[in-house]
């Protein structure tokens, strides 16, 4: 196992130890399940949208994964910065953003298997079914922990952006309802505007929450590949965009000893 | 210094801090702003796709978002300290209040401010702005529905923070509890079977906070507005009386001395 993985394991093992912090968060992702369920609910009884609300409750108990397992990182790394521990990684032979990125990934890793089971007991109590076929709600899933990768990445890019700007947290509320909004967490993009979808479609949002939820609509094997081969392109370009701004933050860091 | 005196200057403290203009205090207010109005814009999505839901129609949930928001948003800027009541309490932080002659729990949640508080209020006049420019009746029942509201949140999480004298370090039930609240308020109310509804009215009354003001503005009935407000003394009673019998089990986290 190298130290990367080591790290990964512990920060599981921990997170495992301490499940409270991750329950709570299944209950709130049960109470949005709730919320939406209502909502879908009641637009399906007045025949206004020819919606299916059990497909929609589904979609979203998939979408909310990629949001909610990577729980608040850049709160992390902010707090890293301003207590000074971040400055404290530079001496150390294990680099700040690969160590940080291993934790992250090992408990964020157990929130995902946890609210994964969370969000289905919930949207099977809710709907008072499963969906229409299983098999690709574990397909559906296990993109959806590409999205959650990806987002890792880019909300680790925001704490560190914190460095210049002093606060990483309201990036971060921006960011997430960009997310929610641009990659169709709520409502399918298949249901956008036509403009707004095109414009959609073309960042990454749309392949992290998007992309695994659309394959309860349009479930096929061509359309899997297709989602998951764009996923890796998203992943590509957030880690280069993150060892940019990584480089970037630890000059300024080095030069100006923040921390 | 009279309790109302004490406010205006508190007032006027927040409003210095969010005149430092610091990049940090810039950007919460800013990014507040921005995250409000791209989460509405889940709406506008939606209501492209239909005309109304529950009976509601694309303003009146600019209203009720408009209100719920501008209402928290004030409810953080002039008391922000409701939100962190449990943590002083479990953190012994109520012993400084209780060496000073004022009410001690006026100075737990008036002992900090959140200006992040103003972008919601920013993005609430920014919402009336775009549906009700010209819309006097509509401005005047936001503005008492943003204090009645204001005056329900600071009361109701200030209640369930103090769920903290009877239940230990229950700060993670008081945050999700918090959020249920938020969560509701900002929804039109019947979306929600009658069980949840009647929560809403009563457990978590964020009915009150967004529903019954665009109820009062669609229907022109004031009746509704009167109902928030007569709610919301009731609810600031019910949130003194359990305060102040939390207050007797309170026992010092020696950040002075022992108060039993």
């Amino acid at each position: 196992m190298n130290r990367w993985n080591a790290i990964a394991w512990t920060s599981a093992k921990d997170t495992l130890r301490y499940l409270m912090p991750v329950f709570s968060t299944g209950i709130f992702l049960c109470f949005v399940l709730f919320v939406f369920s209502s909502l879908w609910g009641v637009i399906a009884a007045e025949r206004a949208w020819e919606i299916s609300p059990v497909v929609l409750v589904w979609y979203l108990a998939i979408t909310e994964l990629p949001t909610m397992a990577p729980g608040r990182i850049p709160a992390v790394i902010e707090g890293d910065i301003k207590d000074g521990s971040f400055t404290l990684f530079l001496v150390r032979p294990a680099g700040y953003v690969r160590q940080r990125i291993a934790e992250f990934s090992g408990q964020s890793l157990v929130r995902f298997v946890f609210l994964a089971l969370f969000g289905a007991v919930a949207a099977f109590v809710l709907c008072g079914e499963g969906p229409t076929q299983p098999l690709w709600l574990g397909a559906a899933t296990v993109l959806a922990l590409g999205g959650a990768a990806i987002n890792i990445v880019q909300l680790v890019t925001i704490g560190l952006i914190g460095l210049w700007i002093g606060e990483a947290t309201p990036l971060q509320w921006l960011w997430n309802k960009s997310l929610f909004i641009l990659g169709g967490m709520m409502v399918p993009l298949h249901f956008y505007p036509e403009v707004v979808q095109s414009i959609a479609l073309h960042t990454p949002f749309a392949a992290m929450l998007y992309g695994p939820g659309s394959l309860l609509f349009f479930p096929s094997m061509e359309r899997f590949v297709e989602v998951a081969l764009l996923q890796l392109f998203w992943l590509a370009v957030s880690v280069l965009v993150l060892i940019l701004v990584a480089t970037r933050a630890i000059a300024f860091a080095t030069a100006e000893g923040r921390g | 210094m009279r309790t109302s005196q004490y406010l205006r200057v508190l007032m006027r403290m927040n409003l210095r801090e969010l005149g430092a203009l610091r990049l940090g205090t810039l950007l919460q207010v800013v990014f507040m702003l921005l995250n409000n109005v791209v989460f509405f814009l889940f709406w506008v999505i939606l209501y492209s796709n239909v005309e109304q839901i529950g009976g509601f129609a694309i303003e009146d949930v600019a209203f009720i978002f408009a209100t719920a928001a501008s209402g928290y948003g004030l409810a953080v800027v002039l008391f922000g300290g409701t939100r962190h009541l449990s943590s002083a309490v479990s953190s012994g932080r109520l012993d400084v209040y209780l060496t000073q002659p004022r009410d001690v729990q006026l100075q737990a949640i008036t002992a900090s401010t959140e200006v992040s508080g103003w972008g919601d209020i920013l993005s609430a006049l920014l919402l009336l702005g775009v549906y009700f420019p010209l819309d006097p009746f509509a401005w005047l029942i936001w503005l008492v529905g943003t204090v009645t509201g204001a005056v329900l949140y600071v009361s109701i999480l200030g209640t369930i923070q103090c769920l903290i004298f009877w239940i230990p370090r229950c700060e993670r039930l008081t945050e999700q509890l918090h959020e249920f609240m938020l969560g509701f308020a900002l929804y039109p109310n019947t979306i929600f079977s009658t069980p949840v509804r009647v929560i809403t009215f009563t457990l978590l009354p964020a009915g009150f906070i967004g529903y019954f003001p665009a109820l009062a503005r669609r229907d022109v009935a004031f009746e509704f507005v009167v109902a928030a407000f007569l709610a919301s003394m009731l609810y600031v009673w019910m949130s003194r009386k359990v305060f102040i019998a939390g207050l007797r089990r309170y026992e010092s986290g020696s950040a002075f001395t022992s108060v039993r």
